[in-house]
Order: structure tokens, then sequence, then C-alpha cells
């Protein structure tokens, strides 16, 4: 076993500018987020031979995307590592981790992990016909598919799954809607210092409280806002080239991730080791990346979580250790995740402000860059931040970790 | 039978016997023959704790559980799901250990609680494909 | 900071199911019979394995979470589970993940899982072989996609790869007969190799007369699509030494992508690689290094073998041979039992089987074999050092898993 921790660095990254997909398609967008990191990096493009793409949303069912748009960036040339986590939303831990293991043994100098997507149109613009994606499946598998014993009832996406999630962790601990409306409260606040947020008029617990049912117990600001197309992507890079970019790095100091099931009903079976749908493997995410980085929780400056809905914030708040778990709804309270209190969240203000366009892990990420580049203008959370960034995927199954820190 | 406009399962070897077994209104789930650990959903391989078997047995659920946790849907997926919303998702966790999802029927949406007890109803969606609902258990149990 | 982790991972466990699937078995179940072969024959428990990766029969995104589901509570909480890319890459992106998790103390032990049912599917592609429909995923976006530009025309993998065929013919003299040897000596290997589909002898006649695929690619030069599924175990050096299995140690690995679309595999860059100079080179290449070895000291070799020409562009970008020489390489039994390099001893994709996405994990598995010296009649007597090799199945992206006896 080596000692990671501090051994690769982020030195360059890149969002595309708002959210539009209306003239373009996301791999332009992803394209763009590409040359902005590659430029902000000060490399060339045939200095990049890593590449980790996410399960970019617009791209079909093709497991082969990443080779796709490796060529269609103009990388695949010779690229030694193309790789393509199958991860969803947990992809930020995970994707640093796989970096960090191709530059550890020498694979690739320079990795560019991108995300991106344009969720609004595909889930929005043409529905979604879980039915069509299961067929194939059903038909070449001859194994059931997830979706069978879960579809028919009428489950359509994350929102009527996670929602379930929401209502166990009220019943075991207590609780609240508006304790659970305090964190879409405070990424609002937060959204309203981001130019980039598609949602940035102030809102209040009572605006959470009163916003329409989507699925009980979420109210429709417990969701995530699906935006309109965006991309974003960063370069990862070892200790020695570190300094070679113009600005300065910032290092990974742990990363860690743990996966558990798909299916709601087996997540809601505990397992021998004490997990189940309300206390997830975002404890062995966490406990990973801490132990790497020898840090503690209280040593975090701002905590940048996906929050596909409010309760997916809360379970990363307390599985990652800030809190005791089932007290995540009391520590929501009094503006501790707001900037100024204890633990800002979300600084951007998370997807359910700045808005989802995709699996949007890396855009949880990329304000965890900014942050501790110090580029986070009025919504700096410190000088010289000491940033965790969580991801999730499933139904709150996986979680991923990272712990960052600028030069 | 009128036109079922909603997403249906597939049949599949694994889940074959299932599937059959709802079109007969009994809820099969499988045991495993060598440590006798209860699962569902259907699958080739025992789900106990460090048990390896691939040996089983399809054994009728007793079809009573208790509500594990639910969700209330009121925004539809899609038009398809409009008629019935809102509707409440639950997670069963079956007398038997085993937790399914299904949906709640003959209550209130609003009205389902975590820890009610509930029963196995039938409900045959078109020719091929019955599916099992969950309903509120209305007399005590002894 | 580099470290090559050359002998700091081992393979501890294989299994395998029949490449044959009578009884229309779900993919799902012969995959768990994998999985309980090989951690049988390692003694693991459940709970040991904390570590998936998972090759899914169709592409299905999420088939590897349903897998260790199903496996059950056990692996509620696992530290890596993933679907990592496709096709012939497989080997050496999951020997490279698989010995990176357990190294840097990630996982205790990682399982490698894929195969398919291919034969026994109703699931037809419109590019025959992939088990992925394309036809979805050019149609059903508006991104852009190199297929586009091809399948339209009629292509499908064996026409790909007989394009290719057909310019190491024009550009170095390479015959079909040069080609059927690969196929007649995987057919000899098969031939002692119980689980082999295909057993009976074949001569170079055989190969040439069987019938036209896409010229100049006979149907004995294209892989026999099977159903199946096969499996392996890597944990730490630390752990191997533990093992109840002789320890197969992982000395080198190494990988390389380039392009899809075979315009820019033609002409697509100004390097030294195009469509018959492959970057399989830069694979080996790094596998070499780490390990600290060269061609020559490779006693036995498991190369992917989708198509005779997959094999013939690996020998001599892998540097067996020189380029352009692997025609007259292959011939007078040198990839036979008892030659200078023996090549598939258990048949390949082309005698074997050819299981789907995980195809590269039975050549795994045989190397594994022959390393503990367990091949039977097959045995190359005193092999050290095996190759293992992946391609994808538009003969782009190569990589290479050198693995050593204890």
């Amino acid at each position: 076993m080596s000692k990671m921790s501090r051994q690769t660095a982020i030195v360059g990254a890149g969002r595309t500018v708002g959210f539009n997909v209306e003239e373009h398609t996301v791999a332009e967008l992803l394209a763009q987020a590409a040359k902005m990191a590659i430029e902000d990096a000060g490399l060339r493009k045939s200095d990049i031979d890593g590449i980790i793409t996410t399960q970019v949303a617009g791209f079909g069912s093709d497991p082969r995307l990443q080779y796709r748009f490796a060529e269609y960036l103009g990388f695949g040339s010779y690229a030694k590592v193309i790789d393509l986590p199958h991860t969803g939303g947990m992809s930020s831990g995970y994707a640093n981790n796989q970096a960090r293991w191709y530059l550890q043994q020498g694979l690739a100098n320079y990795v560019l992990v991108l995300d991106g997507g344009n969720w609004r149109e595909q889930y929005i613009g043409r529905g979604r016909d879980m039915g069509a994606a299961v067929r194939p499946y059903r038909e070449s598998m001859r194994s059931p598919h997830p979706f069978d014993w879960e579809m028919p009832y009428g489950t359509g996406g994350a929102y009527s799954i996670y929602a379930p999630v929401g209502a166990r962790h009220m019943y075991e601990f207590g609780t609240t809607s508006e304790q659970l409306a305090a964190i879409a409260v405070a990424c609002r606040k937060h959204a309203t210092m981001n130019e980039r947020a598609c949602l940035r008029d102030p809102i209040t617990i009572d605006d959470v409280m009163n916003s329409r049912w989507i699925s009980w117990p979420h109210h429709l600001l417990d969701c995530a806002y699906i935006a309109p197309g965006c991309a974003t992507a960063y370069i990862v890079t070892s200790a020695d080239r570190a300094y070679d970019s113009p600005k300065p790095p910032v290092w990974i100091l742990g990363a860690g991730h743990g996966m558990s099931y798909y299916h709601v009903g087996n997540l809601c079976t505990p397992s021998p080791e004490g997990f189940d749908i309300v206390r997830t493997v975002g404890k062995l995410a966490g406990d990973q990346a801490f132990g790497e980085a020898g840090v503690s929780r209280s040593d975090i400056d701002c905590l940048q979580v996906y929050d596909s809905f409010t309760t997916t914030a809360l379970l990363a708040i307390e599985d990652f250790g800030f809190c005791e778990k089932g007290e995540g709804g009391p520590f929501a309270e009094d503006g501790r995740l707001e900037l100024g209190g204890e633990l800002p969240l979300n600084t951007h203000g998370g997807l359910l402000s700045e808005g989802q366009p995709g699996n949007g892990t890396l855009f949880v990420m990329y304000e965890g860059i900014s942050q501790a580049r110090g580029e986070a203008g009025e919504r700096q959370a410190a000088e010289k931040p000491m940033v965790c960034i969580g991801g999730a995927s499933g139904v709150a199954s996986n979680f991923g970790c990272t712990i960052l820190q600028g030069e | 039978m009128a036109e079922y406009n909603k997403p249906v399962p597939g049949v599949t070897p694994d889940s074959k016997e299932y599937w059959e077994g709802c079109r007969r209104h009994e809820l099969l789930i499988q045991r495993c023959t060598e440590c006798g650990h209860h699962r569902f959903y259907p699958g080739p391989i025992c789900q106990a704790f460090d048990c390896l078997s691939m040996d089983f047995e399809w054994v009728r659920s007793s079809g009573k559980g208790t509500v594990y946790t639910l969700t209330v849907v009121v925004r539809a997926p899609n038009e398809m799901w409009a008629d019935l919303a809102p509707y409440a998702l639950v997670l069963i966790e079956l007398d038997e250990g085993p937790v399914m999802f299904s949906r709640a029927v003959d209550i209130p949406a609003f009205d389902v609680k975590i820890g009610m007890r509930m029963e196995v109803v039938f409900e045959d969606l078109t020719d091929e494909v019955t599916l099992p609902f969950f309903r509120p258990i209305a007399a005590p149990e002894a | 900071m580099i470290e090559t982790l050359s002998r700091e991972a081992a393979i501890i466990g294989i299994g395998s199911t029949e490449m044959r699937n009578p009884d229309g078995r779900s993919g799902m179940s012969l995959y768990m019979e994998a999985i309980k072969n090989a951690m049988e024959e390692a003694e693991l428990t459940k709970s040991d394995i904390d570590g998936f990766l998972v090759y899914p029969p169709n592409g299905s995104m999420r088939f590897h979470t349903e897998l260790t589901e199903q496996l059950g509570s056990a692996n509620f909480g696992k530290s890596l589970c993933d679907f990592p890319l496709v096709g012939g890459l497989m080997v050496g992106l999951a020997v490279n993940k698989a010995r990176s998790a357990v190294f840097h103390d990630q996982c205790k032990n990682v399982i490698v899982v894929g195969g398919g049912t291919w034969r026994s599917s109703s699931h037809r592609t419109p590019i025959g072989l992939s088990g992925v429909d394309l036809s979805e995923s050019i149609y059903h976006s508006r991104e852009p996609i190199s297929m586009e530009y091809e399948f339209p025309y009629g292509l499908h993998l064996p026409a790909l790869a007989a394009m290719v065929t057909q310019r190491h013919m024009q550009e170095f003299g390479t015959t079909s007969e040069q080609l059927a040897a690969i196929a007649v000596a995987a057919r000899k290997h098969a031939a002692l190799n119980e689980r082999a589909l295909l057993r009976t002898p074949i001569s170079v006649d055989d190969v040439l007369s069987s019938r036209m695929i896409a010229e100049p690619l006979h149907l004995l030069d294209c892989s026999y699509i099977a159903d199946g599924a096969s499996a392996f175990i890597v944990t730490s050096a630390e752990r191997a030494r533990d093992a109840v299995q002789e320890p197969v140690w992982i000395l080198g690995s190494g990988q390389a992508q380039s392009f899809q679309h075979m315009g820019h595999l033609c002409r697509g860059s100004d390097s030294e690689f195009d469509l018959v100079r492959t970057v399989g080179k830069i694979a080996a290449g790094q596998a070499f290094t780490q390990a600290g070895l060269g061609p020559e000291d490779v006693d036995v070799a498991e190369l992917n073998d989708s198509f005779t020409t997959t094999v013939l562009l690996q020998l001599e970008d892998y540097g067996f041979c020189a380029k352009g020489e692997a025609g007259d390489f292959v011939a007078d039994g040198r990839l036979e039992l008892g030659g200078a390099l023996p090549l598939n001893t258990h048949g390949g994709l082309l005698s074997e089987g050819d299981n789907g996405l995980g195809n590269s994990i039975p050549a795994l598995i045989e190397a594994v074999t022959q390393l503990r010296g367990d091949a039977g009649e097959r045995q190359v007597e005193g092999a050290e050092v095996a190759m293992v090799s992946g391609v994808s199945e538009s003969l782009s992206s190569y990589s290479v898993a050198l693995l050593g006896r204890n």
C-alpha cells in the first residue's frame, strides 16, 4: 500500500457558461469544457493522454460513448487510457480515484475528467419511456430487469424512489420537512451569488413547504432543478507536473467510494455491516477519504455534495460524519449550512438551485475546485478552504467522497 | 379485457415462476434449500450472508407484511400515470423477511403510514400479467 | 511516484461455466455460477469480496449493480463496483483497476466477471455480433456518432475486420493460407480442451473452403459465438501468500485506445499508427516495461482472436515478429503446442467459443491454468510467463496483461 494523499493535483478546470442546449449538442458543450480546462492548465491537446468520461446524458445507451467522445474531441488518436465509469452521480470520488490510479502507475500523465448532459431536453422534451430501455435488456439477458419490480407500480425516475428514503428518515429519526427545507434554503441563498445558477430568487422555509408535492415527503423545492445543457471538465496530474501549470495546484488529499444495491426493497433490508436505506455506504466513502487525508471533519470549510434531493444531501452530511446518524435534521437548522455558518453547503447553489443538467456530480466538483483555488468571489467560504466533495448515485446506493485543498 | 396502458413487467427464465404464481393469485418467493433464507426479487443465488447456494424452492408467501417506507407520487411520471396520481408507492416488509416494492390500494394515498399492516391483493392487468398490490388488513390479526 | 505494481497483486481464483446453455438459463444465473466456482476454488466467502468489475452481457449500464445485489447481503457495502469499459479492452483495464484497488487497500479481493448469452439470445442486432443495439444509440440521439457514417452502408464486424485484413494483404503480401494457419492451431488445441465447442481437427483447406463471410474472411476465420460466463479473483501480494491456490502474479499490464471511425483509423493521425499498425504496440510496451520483460520471455500467449486477423496484427505489434511478417511467422506450426510460441492453447474464441463482452476472461483463465501447471494434455512445459490480451471489436483498442508463475 502506498500513500496517495497529495500525490495528485487538479491543474485545470472548465465549465461552459450558463445553461443552454437549444443551439448546442452535449458533445459540443463537452468540447468547450475540455478546451477551457486544457487552456486553464496551460496544456495542449496532445498532452492529454487519459480521459475519464462519466455517463453523459443525451448519448443514448451506447456503452462505447467514451470512444465516440474522444474521437469527436480529437483526443482519441492515441490516448493510453480512456475510461467510462458506470457509476452515475457518485462519479466524482470514483473518477478521482481512477485518475489517481492511472497516474500512479504511469499509464497517463494528464487525465481529463468530463461530465455533461441535457436532461431537460431528455426528460421533459421527450418524456422517458423506461419500458423501451428495459426491453432490449430483458431480451438479450433473459434476466429480470430491476425496473420490473418497481416500474409497473408507477415509479418514473429518481424522484419517486428517493422520496421513500426521506420518509423512512423522518420515521426513524423524527426529521421534519422544515429541516429538509433548510437545506434547500441554504442552497438558494448561495445561488443568489452565482451568476451561473438557474434559480436565484431567495426562498424561505415556508416557500419550500408551500411548493407543491412532487412525491411526498418531497416538495417541488426539495428536488433538483433539471437544467438545460451544460458541461464541465477538469485535469488531474501527478505531483511532479503539478507546478508546470499557470495556476497553483489543487491537491487531492483523499478520495474514497462505497457502493451498495439498487433495488429499493433490498436497500431496506439491513446488511450485516449495519447499512440500510437511511444508513448508507457514504460512511465507507467518507471514512476512506478522511482516513487517507488524515484530516478531521472539523477541518472542512465547505461541503459540496450531490443534492438530487434535500434528502440526498442530508444523508451525505450524516454518513460522511459531519454529525451523528439521525441528527442531520437538527444540524441543517439555524443557518449552519449557509455561508458564514459552521459548514457551508453547496456554495454554488447545488443541483437544487444551480441546476442539474445530467449526472451533475462534476458540477459539484467544479465548485469545489473554484473554492480551493479561492476563485469563488463573494461565495468564497474561507481564504484557503479545505473542501469536501460528495457524489451519490442509485437510490443513495453509492457514494463518492473527495477532499481537496489549494496550494 | 380492457386495454392496459401502463408498463408491464417482462417474463424471463428467473422470474417465470413468480409471474405464473401471480396469475394464480399466489405470491411466490424463493427459499434457499440450504440455509432457509427467503429472497425477493427472483434470482439464481441465495442472498443470505455468505451462503452461495444456487438451490432453492418456490414457496407461497403469507402475503402479509408491514409498510417499511413509502411515498405518495403526486406529480405523475408521465401522461400514462396521470389518471392514477396521487398514489402511494410502498415498500412492504413481508413477514418472511424480504422487502418488496408495490402500490397501496383500497386506501387514500395520504392515509398510508409506515408500520401499517398490509396484505397482498392481485389485479389481472392483462391476459398475461397479474400484479400484486397491497391493501390494509382490515380486521385485527390473531 | 510511479510504481509499476509488478508482482503487487495476484490471481488466486478462477471459475467458469460451460460455453453452452442448453437449458436457456438467464445470463445472471451463468454469471453467478462462474462467481461461485471462482470463490469456492479460492475458498473465499461472499464477505471477502469487496470489489466487482462486471462485464455485462449486453452493455446494460446497471447490470453490475444488479449482480452484486442478487449475490446478496454480504456484499451490501463494497468499495468497488463498476462496468469498466467494454469489449476486448477488458483484460488490461480490469487487471489494472483490480490491482490498483487491492494495492491501495481500497479492496481486499476484487472479482472480475463477464460472459453472455449471445448464442441462445433472441436479441439480434444490426451489426450481428456485438450484442449492443447500435441502432438505438444512432437513431435516438442527436449527438454526433461516427458509426452513422459506416453502418448505414451495411457494415458488420466481420466486414470491418475484413477491410483491415485486405489492407494487410495488400501492404505485406499476407495470404489467406497464412491466416488459416492461425485457425488450424486454435482447433488443434481445442481438441485437447473439453470445454471447447469446436473440437474436430481442421486443415488449412477446410478454412479456405468454408463459406465466405466478408472477403477475404471465411467462416472459420471468425470466432464461434457461444453462451457462458467466467470469473477471476485478484488480491494483494500480502493476501496472495495465504491463498489456497497457487497465486499467479500480475507482472504488467497496459492498454491503449485509438479511433472508432475506420476513416480515422486509416489515416487519422500524424503518428506511426494506422489501420494495420495498431496501438497494441503501446499496450504491450507498457506491460513489458512494467514486467521488465520482452516478447522473447513469453512462454505461452492467450491472445484475443475475434478473427484470425486479430492475432496477426497483435503478433506484429506486440513485437513477436517484425511488422508485416506475421504471415510467415504463423507458418510451420509455430503457434501450436510444441512450437516456439504456443498460442491460444484452449482453442481461443475461434474454437473454444466467444461468449461476449467478457470474452477475454476465458483466455486469462487458460493462462492461469497454464502457469499453475494444471493444463493437462495441453500443458506448455515449464511455462513461466504468459501473455493475455483483449482487443476491441473494431480492432482499434488493445489491452495486454503479463502473468507469471509463483
